[in-house]
């Protein structure tokens, strides 16, 4: 597979836009790493991984798996695949536990417009807690912590379109 | 429990708790389906909501005379198929408008589940997706708001009521038919999947080629109606190129209220 310089523009836009300081990127025999600030060791457990999807599973040609990051950054409803785009699968918590969207759609904070979010980073939460909402044809699904603990950071942006499993939040449980 | 609404009829498999005063019957819902199985099957009907709510925690006017229902629905263990819900609940508003109001009235459904009577908005519809336990299937609680005796003057986008337009219809008689069609269109979805909910829905729907305008955040996509997706998303055309929304408002691009 060649790399364009706009592929690599690309790339370098999303790292800097990202929330994450290390992208590793396999497709179609390219397997490609960035990290974000100076030099050092490449630290494997920073890895976010983006996943390409097997090829058997592909009906039609899918978008580079550089587009499903930039699906959570953007408000364009139009950014939405025609086949859901492979999603961030894993990202090293150290000890924590990620929060993931159940499915595709957009991604609120808050309750209701101008209304504080359910939870800030920093806060505690406590299992059972709603942190977000998920809305996909104008049905609404709380995701809720499912263990007790702080809620470390926020991944995906208030009112954008997030993927199916896309990770939300960090939590780091209680000891 | 308000005497009135609490002798309605009701379809197989569902029961009703009915209240005179209820801060919202999608709240009241949720507290009854907190801590166990969910009571597929429950109406919540009130004839007055203190805190009415409609999508994104916009306030829903709800003084008496109108209808002001929820009720949980068995759904998938996947949110995204449940969605397809919305279009189940549009259809039932659709048959009892029609119901009560005779041939001659426009009954439109707009994308993804708003009903507009002669044009304008006469429903609001709410959905909730609780999860199920394992690989269990979820419910929904479908909020359902009628306008039977009065609608909102200040509204964004023009809205009317049965009264308005003219329909005289009984709140029980619209709650009884609305429930009605709900269980049928219900178990059509459970038994048929979703192709015979979509395949009624664009015959009720958009027309091929109807310029819409679909908005999400600050973004705004225009196009012309194409299709409903075999998953309930909205396909327009936008300069030549299909695309699908999964999620957004849907305005008519040509000024007139949307959904």
């Amino acid at each position: 597979m060649e790399l364009t310089r706009s592929d690599i523009e690309q790339l370098l836009k999303l790292i800097d836009s990202a929330p994450f300081d290390v992208i590793h990127i396999e497709w179609k025999g390219l397997k490609l790493s960035l990290k974000r600030g100076e030099g050092g060791a490449f630290d494997p457990t920073e890895l976010v991984r983006f996943s390409a999807p097997p090829a058997s599973a592909a009906q039609e040609p899918s978008p580079p798996p550089v587009q499903v990051s930039e699906a959570g950054e953007t408000s364009d409803p139009s950014s939405l695949p025609a086949t859901p785009a492979p999603a961030v699968d894993t990202v090293d918590t150290g000890s924590g536990v990620s929060v993931k969207s159940p499915t595709v759609g957009i991604f609120y904070r808050r309750p209701e417009p101008g209304a504080p979010p359910f939870v800030e980073e920093g806060e505690r939460v406590e299992e059972g807690d709603t942190l977000c909402l998920i809305e996909v044809m104008k049905v609404f699904t709380a995701i809720t912590a499912e263990v007790s603990g702080t809620l470390e950071r926020v991944l995906a942006e208030d009112n954008a379109m997030v993927e199916h499993d896309q990770i939300l939040m960090l939590i780091t449980p209680d000891d | 429990m308000s005497t009135s609404l609490g002798s309605i009829g009701l379809p197989d498999g569902f029961y009703l708790a009915a209240y005179d005063d209820i801060d919202s019957t999608n709240d009241e819902a949720r507290r009854l389906t907190a801590g166990g199985p969910p009571p597929f099957g429950l109406v919540i009907i009130a004839a007055r909501q203190l805190q009415g709510k409609g999508r994104q925690g916009r306030h829903w006017v709800s003084e008496p005379g109108n209808l002001y229902s929820s009720v949980v629905l068995r759904a998938d263990a996947d949110p995204a198929v449940s969605a397809q819900l919305g279009f189940v609940v549009a259809l039932a508003v659709r048959d009892t408008l029609e119901s009560v109001s005779g041939p001659f009235r426009k009954v439109q459904c707009k994308w993804p589940n708003d009903v507009l009577f002669n044009g304008k908005k006469i429903v609001g519809i709410l959905l909730e997706y609780l999860a199920g336990a394992g690989t269990a299937p979820g419910a929904v609680i479908a909020g359902c708001g009628i306008n039977v005796a009065h609608h909102p003057e200040d509204t964004e986008r023009p809205a009317t009521s049965l009264a308005a337009e003219g329909v005289e219809a009984r709140i029980e008689d619209v709650a009884a038919g609305y429930l009605a069609a709900l269980s049928d269109w219900h178990l059509i979805w459970l038994a048929g999947g979703f192709e015979p909910v979509r395949q009624a829905w664009l015959n009720a729907g958009h027309a091929p080629g109807e310029p819409l305008e679909v908005r999400s955040g600050d973004a705004t996509v225009t196009g012309t109606f194409v299709d409903l997706d075999p998953d309930g998303a909205l396909v327009l055309d936008v300069a030549g190129e299909h695309r699908r929304f999964a999620a957004g408002d849907v305005y008519s691009a040509n000024g007139q209220s949307g959904a």
